[in-house]
């Protein structure tokens, strides 16, 4: 498991992916922490596959008493399907999760987490000192889906939304734009459902000062792609499956 | 397939042999009231095969209830099975992370909970010999009233040739008897070699 620090003034933020030992057919993803003080936050923890190298890359920052809390952005086994495993070994963290979904993330196992319901309007996450603000993605793509905004770091973890899919091995970050738009062209044309959940998700992210936008799959965006992301996800139209 | 796995699955093919010996039963339950019924109707002549007859009733409904107890048996090592599973899973996983860091990381952390794990490992596994043995017990439990019955079948048509007129209807009922004895054998026979194969 690969990791890059992609901040790291006073609290950190870590991505992992690109897992050498992945098995060939399972989509590949980025895990990110963040540690603050003695508690660190896990986004997206992954899948049921995926939680071994996941354990032993994060043990190389933090002590396992410090991971103190998971988030799940909507409820694909992909984001969460660990959970089960990691409810055997973090019994008093707390998993912050859509209220949406918590009957159904239960099925992959929770005797000992704490769910966190995070209400449909978004909430604010403390983890040692500082703010994560959970942001309302409903429909992007899941129906019940939040998106984390650190405001210090201004970072924003976008979940599906900025996912490309390409090969193992690419790179961490997007480089030439333009070049990038065929990776990620169909994910949003066909993962995407709604284009009014996408113009409203737009509008609150403008708002955010953001440098870097870090998905679940593929490559992050920092500067000005951020922007150029916005403004060709603005003009896309998604939910081609329904003609 | 993985021996969980195979448990899981054995316990569940038990439970289903057993509803299908449970559902005989119930029709040797109803054969044994005819038997009684044929009995009445013979009188004296028959006075030999009303005991038999209670017997009869008497063990069928004792199959009953032993089916419906290896039913929750067998449906309780299926839940166990699962929840070792998930047991040996995680200690799996914890094992390879542990092997997958390095050693100046913060992985001592894992060990503790491998231990807890393998300690839990051996709770299951105790508690999961004890339902086998129990579920061993409750099918040969079943055997032995299914040969109990087998030996009565063949007294019951010695004792029908007394019977007169209703002899026929007596060794039909009797042979019809040792026939569902024989198939609850069948299910039962068949749900303890699926437990050999799991253990």
């Amino acid at each position: 498991m690969q990791t890059t620090t992609l901040f790291n003034k006073g609290h950190r933020w870590l991505i992992f992916g690109r897992d050498p030992s992945k098995p060939e057919r399972i989509i590949d993803t980025n895990q990110y922490m963040i540690i603050s003080q003695n508690q660190s936050i896990l986004l997206d923890p992954g899948g049921v596959e995926l939680f071994a190298p996941m354990l032993a890359a994060v043990l190389k920052h933090v002590p396992i008493e410090n991971i103190t809390h998971l988030f799940a952005s909507h409820q694909d086994p992909d984001i969460i399907s660990s959970l089960g495993l990691w409810d055997q070994v973090l019994p008093n963290a707390k998993l912050y999760c859509p209220w949406l979904w918590e009957g159904f993330v239960r099925h992959f196992g929770m005797n000992n987490i704490e769910f966190m319901p995070i209400r449909d309007t978004g909430d604010v996450v403390h983890i040692g000192n500082i703010d994560l603000h959970l942001i309302p993605a409903h429909y992007l793509h899941s129906s019940g889906n939040f998106h984390v905004y650190d405001p210090v770091a201004k970072i924003l973890f976008s979940g599906d939304v900025g996912a490309s899919l390409e090969p193992a091995g690419a790179p961490f970050e997007v480089g030439d734009f333009s070049e990038h738009i065929d990776k990620m062209q169909l994910f949003h044309q066909r993962w995407m459902p709604s284009n009014n959940a996408k113009q409203d998700w737009i509008r609150r992210v403008r708002k955010l000062d953001i440098e870097i936008m870090a998905p679940q799959h593929g490559r992050i965006f920092t500067g000005e792609n951020v922007d150029k992301f916005l403004d060709w996800f603005e003009a896309l139209e998604v939910g081609i499956a329904v003609q | 397939m993985d021996t969980h796995a195979q448990q899981t699955v054995a316990a569940a093919q038990i439970a289903s042999e057993l509803h299908q010996a449970q559902q005989v039963a119930k029709q040797l339950a109803i054969s044994s009231k005819n038997a009684r019924a044929i009995v009445l109707r013979a009188g004296s002549k028959a006075a030999g095969l009303a005991v038999i007859a209670n017997f009869y009733d008497e063990l069928a409904n004792k199959t009953i209830f032993l089916a419906q107890a290896i039913n929750l048996t067998a449906l309780n090592i299926s839940n166990h099975s699962v929840i070792e599973w998930r047991n040996s899973n995680a200690l799996e996983n914890l094992e390879k992370a542990f092997l997958l860091s390095e050693p100046d990381s913060h992985r001592d952390g894992i060990t503790h909970f491998i231990d807890k794990l393998e300690l839990h490992k051996r709770d299951l596994d105790h508690h999961f010999n004890r339902l086998m043995n129990e579920l061993y017990n409750k099918l040969d439990e079943i055997q032995q009233h299914m040969r109990a019955i087998d030996v009565i079948a063949v007294t019951s048509k010695l004792e029908a040739v007394q019977t007169g007129d209703f002899r026929g209807h007596l060794v039909e009922m009797a042979e019809g008897i040792q026939m569902m004895a024989n198939k609850i054998k069948e299910h039962v026979s068949h749900s303890i070699s699926l437990l050999d194969q799991a253990r």
